[in-house]
């Protein structure tokens, strides 16, 4: 199979209150940045003629969110499908279209604002069915609740251990400059923070954010046209989950698993923990960086504690950007995720750059307690 | 007498009165003439007034009424009971109505209780309906661009966006021109009369998605031709009702201005024939 | 645009019944007749399926992410799954999305699924409006109702000549779809009654019509796509997706109705498909064409736009019965938009539609000449368009 790359990314600060800027502003402020990076135009011959956007309609308030963001995204008069999942999906879908045949560019700009509603949460309550998971109350946040008293439970996590996770995150952020949340924090500070959805408690939770992210991929032919160091797209999966949350096993990751393993395969990866040297996860809850860190394949199934304690994510290099923990948009979390890995593989993270990383893996989570995930691998 | 569906169009006028719900239609003023055409058919008037309902058959020729229903007898009684869908009727040419038509659609479902035949309820399985408000509020920026608009329009101002690349002179302001997808780089003052381009007479009232209110009709939306903007691009927007009947596309409007400003979308109350 | 890596043909399809009256199903149940329908009609189970891709505009039943929930009707469990939406064009959008996951490599068998339960949204017209900017537009919109084409119509050709025309193709849609089970609605309307109906339909908007105007129907639709060798070895009859266009417009959407109107994304879509499949001649060359039409006045303006036609030849094809289910091009021989309109799932009906009739097997709306080459086209957004080409034989190919 020929190969797709990533060309270049661009980032918006995130903040918890992008108040002064709308969507085609903050996207608009993208597109110019990547133009510069890359010198892509919009055009049916040499240029881009299709695009990924990423969006939701629910968060923005507006149906066919994409729309309303169509000028500045070079819409008017090209094709431009809206992924509507997390946007780390738009990056297999965008790559698909390329290896298809049917592009060799692609532009793939996304934007979020959790600040617009009055709650991130009640949006969440309503992707459940309106019979019963609804009324129940469930949101994103109390089923992450109840994964992360089973999970808990099941890795033998303290609070110390979810402080440490919180602490070192805090401490990535503030080397880079597109974080959100980068106040520098003590172990008590978190473990004696108000609960916010026991076992939850707010420091554990990642902050209101507003953001956009624009990535540029192009097929393997014409990738050095826009850049000297292309990143390789060489894994990509995802995978649905089950509903109802009876159905599953909370405390173990079976769509995360399948899709890492899809991703892995792709990327003719046997054995990620030797392979692997930087991880960006979405940790929108502190507990799910070891878990999702199980999932992966990185850590031992139920030994997330441990994991925690031996400085397992700082021997991966997990989430020097400060992650999802720090702050991110939801629908975008994983896209910011594949910006900071770019930018790792080219050697361009300044404060929060690693060694030697030749092989990223980025992961993202849509729905409640994890339903749906999906796993990028990236490599130089 | 003639039957349908187990019952008459007979049955169904003379339990109005017992079916009635004076407290849904206290603000109602309405006089609805039926005209059942076929075996079991003839000439209804229902009268609603001030809480008061008056029902009476009659010969010869309507009265002045706010709405004339045609429908044939068959037709009647089963959209009366649910068993033909009576917005397929009316596309088809079925059941007609002449005039208001929300009077069929809001005023009569509200004023009486369901018919039921005798008998039926057993019959059919109860379907539970719930109504559920989904309501999150929301604060929308307008950023920059959009905000300088809404202060345009409290200052009694149109402002367009120009661009460095093509010659489009834009309204509402937005920050990129959609075409060489480049940056404006600045304002220009436009307006305040325009052209009507084209033309829409409104006389469905459909809900606004923001307040939930729906908008009172006929009204007429505006396609137009903002002077100092680029022929491409078109402002829609109100006209004045005082105009809804006399206005043509070529005519030339002018702004109307809410005497309150508040830099939003109801500073401008609407444009009026310039003449 | 390079060469497509790999052939992906249509080898399942599966449709609910179109109609405004599912109260004895829910969304994820409404979802798995079509999924059970596509399965049977491609003789696959759900094992065979390598990715599933799910679409629809969630604001009308408000439920956010609503794939999450459906996971209980799709099928998707245990599966990759993408989802994506772009307003009425998303049925077509995830036909063109099946077909690049297909076409890439990645995925062997993709099923598409596209639907809407209107009858769950509190109104239709309402929900189009929230589209617009919550500042501006918002307050001003009317749905997808709007008699601003007619109104240009009616000055190019008469008043007496367009509403004819209008009225003569609105019947000619519900003749086609009387003889489709699957259609939504079915007037038994006559030619005879067309004086009556252009004065007694009720004016939604100017000379926007009810009769004109499409239903708000609720239903699914299905299809199963798979790579060259597997689609051959599992279908006799495997509908082959030749290319497809997606053309998007600016937010404005008054600008189509500006005093100087831009070019329409269907004649952009149509012109840009046709030159790089080298059809010159589209009336001559397809044998059926599926057109999104959410109104009459839109779809007779359509023909001329996607037909690269020019002059009064679109109005002469409705009057001469050119577009008839036995004429010359055959439009919408399912009864189109204005019968059945469930809109997540409407626009892959169209192409669902179209690959019925290429495989012979459409039912009592099948179109008696062969059939060979099909367009479908997808609408929605601010006037964005997508159009598909199908082709009964893989033989359109350059050899290498």
């Amino acid at each position: 199979m020929k190969r797709v790359a990533i060309c270049a990314a661009a980032q918006h600060k995130i903040e918890p209150d992008i108040w002064y800027k709308r969507f085609q502003g903050m996207l608009l402020d993208i597109l110019e940045d990547l133009q510069k990076q890359t010198g892509f135009i919009f055009d049916d011959e040499k240029g881009v003629h299709d695009i990924v956007s990423c969006s939701d309609d629910f968060f923005d308030a507006r149906t066919i969110s994409d729309n309303g963001v169509c000028d500045a995204i070079g819409g008017h008069y090209r094709g431009e499908d809206k992924m509507a999942q997390e946007g780390l999906n738009g990056i297999g879908y965008a790559m698909a279209m390329i290896l298809s045949g049917h592009d060799d560019v692609i532009y793939l700009p996304a934007h979020c604002k959790e600040s617009q509603a009055e709650s991130r949460y009640m949006n969440s309550n309503l992707a459940y069915d309106p019979f019963y998971c609804r009324c129940l109350g469930l949101d994103y946040l109390n089923t992450a609740g109840l994964q992360a008293r089973a999970y808990m439970q099941k890795a033998k996590i303290t609070e110390e251990q979810l402080a440490k996770v919180v602490v070192r995150a805090r401490r990535w952020a503030s080397r880079n400059p597109y974080a959100n949340e980068t106040r520098q924090l003590e172990l008590g500070d978190v473990m004696f923070s108000p609960m916010l959805c026991d076992p939850i408690r707010t420091l554990h939770a990642y902050p209101e954010s507003d953001g956009a992210v624009g990535l540029l991929l192009a097929s393997e032919e014409r990738a050095y046209e826009f850049t000297d160091n292309p990143i390789w797209i060489t894994g990509f999966g995802n995978c649905m989950d089950s509903y109802f949350l009876g159905d599953r096993d909370l405390a173990s990751s079976l769509a995360l698993k399948k899709a890492a393993s899809q991703a892995y395969k792709m990327a003719g990866i046997k054995s990620p923990k030797k392979k692997v040297d930087l991880v960006e996860l979405m940790d929108c809850y502190a507990y799910q960086q070891p878990m999702w860190l199980e999932g992966l394949g990185l850590c031992a199934e139920g030994k997330g504690g441990q994991f925690i304690d031996e400085n397992g994510p700082a021997k991966y290099n997990v989430n020097l950007s400060g992650g999802m923990l720090t702050g991110r948009p939801l629908m975008i979390g994983g896209l910011y995720g594949a910006a900071e890995a770019v930018l790792q593989l080219k050697g361009q993270a300044g404060e929060h750059q690693a060694a030697d990383v030749n092989c990223a893996v980025v992961h993202s989570t849509t729905g409640g307690a994890g339903q749906f995930h999906t796993v990028l691998v990236l490599e130089r | 007498m003639a039957e349908y569906f187990g019952t008459s169009v007979e049955a169904i006028f003379n339990t109005m009165p017992e079916r009635f719900r004076p407290e849904k239609v206290q603000d109602v003023d309405v006089v609805i003439g039926y005209d059942i055409t076929g075996d079991g058919g003839g000439k209804w008037l229902v009268s609603i007034k001030a809480g008061t309902l008056n029902v009476e058959k009659i010969d010869g020729d309507f009265p002045s009424c706010s709405v004339l229903v045609t429908a044939g007898a068959e037709t009647f009684v089963g959209g009366t009971l649910g068993k033909i869908d009576l917005g397929t009727a009316m596309a088809g040419g079925k059941f007609k109505v002449n005039g208001d038509i929300t009077v069929m659609t809001n005023i009569v479902p509200a004023a009486f209780k369901k018919f039921k035949v005798a008998g039926d309820e057993k019959q059919a399985e109860e379907l539970i309906s719930i109504k559920y408000t989904a309501s999150i509020n929301q604060r929308f920026a307008t950023g920059p661009i959009m905000g300088k608009w809404f202060k345009g329009l409290q200052e009694k101002k149109f402002y367009a966006t120009k661009y460095p690349s093509c010659g489009r002179i834009q309204i509402p302001p937005r920050e990129v021109c959609a075409e060489c997808v480049v940056r404006s780089e600045e304002f220009v003052e436009v307006g305040p009369n325009a052209l009507v381009a084209n033309t829409d007479i409104v006389y469905y009232a459909s809900p606004d998605p923001l307040t939930g209110n729906v908008r009172s009709t006929p009204y007429v939306t505006l396609y137009l031709w903002m002077d100092g903007t680029t022929p491409g691009e078109c402002l829609s927007f109100d006209l004045n009702p005082k105009d809804t009947h006399r206005i043509k596309r070529g005519m030339r409007v002018r702004p109307v201005w809410n005497e309150n400003r508040t830099a939003g979308i109801d500073d401008l109350l609407y444009f009026e024939i310039d003449d | 645009m390079g060469k497509k890596n790999r052939n992906v043909a249509i080898v399942g399809i599966g449709q609910t019944e179109y109609s405004s009256h599912k109260e004895y199903q829910n969304q994820p149940e409404m979802i798995n007749e079509a999924v059970r329908a596509a399965l049977k009609d491609a003789n696959l189970t759900l094992d065979d399926i390598d990715c599933v891709v799910h679409g629809n505009m969630e604001l009308f039943e408000c439920v956010h992410q609503p794939d999450l929930w459906h996971v209980l009707g799709t099928g998707a469990f245990g599966k990759p799954q993408f989802r994506i939406t772009t307003g009425g064009t998303t049925g077509a959008t995830i036909v063109c999305a099946a077909d690049n996951l297909v076409a890439s490599g990645m995925y062997d068998v993709v099923m598409a699924i596209g639907f809407e339960k209107l009858q769950e949204a509190g109104s239709t017209t309402a929900g189009i409006t929230n589209m617009a900017d919550a500042l501006w537009y918002r307050h001003l919109q009317t749905g997808a109702l709007t008699s601003a084409e007619a109104n240009l119509t009616i000055d190019e050709f008469g008043a007496e000549r367009a509403r004819r025309a209008a009225i003569k193709h609105r019947i000619m849609m519900d003749k086609n779809a009387t003889i489709n089970p699957r259609a939504h609605r079915r007037f038994g309307l006559e030619y005879e009654q067309a004086e009556d109906l252009m004065k007694t339909s009720p004016p939604l908007v100017g000379e926007l019509r009810l009769i004109h105007m499409c239903s708000q129907s609720d239903g699914a639709c299905v299809m199963i796509f798979a790579a060259e060798e597997k689609a051959k070895a599992l279908s006799s009859k495997p509908v082959w997706v030749r290319d497809h266009i997606a053309v998007h417009k600016e937010e404005m959407v008054a600008n189509n109705y500006a005093y100087e109107r831009p070019e329409t994304s269907h004649h952009t879509a149509a012109r840009k498909l046709f030159a790089r499949n080298g059809i010159t001649d589209p009336v001559g060359y397809f044998d059926v064409f599926e057109m999104y039409d959410p109104s009459t006045w839109w779809g007779m303006d359509w023909i001329r736009e996607f037909l690269l036609l020019e002059g009064d030849a679109h109005i002469r094809m409705v009057e001469n019965g050119d577009l008839n289910i036995d004429g010359k091009l055959p439009l919408n021989p399912s009864g189109g938009v204005t019968s059945s309109n469930p809109i997540g799932a409407t626009a892959m009906a169209r192409v669902a539609e179209a690959a019925l009739q290429l495989r012979g097997d459409a039912g009592p709306h099948q179109i008696k000449k062969e059939v060979r080459h099909g367009l479908a086209s997808g609408f929605g957004g601010t006037m964005w368009t997508v159009l598909v080409m199908l082709e009964k034989d893989l033989d359109w190919q350059e050899v290498n």
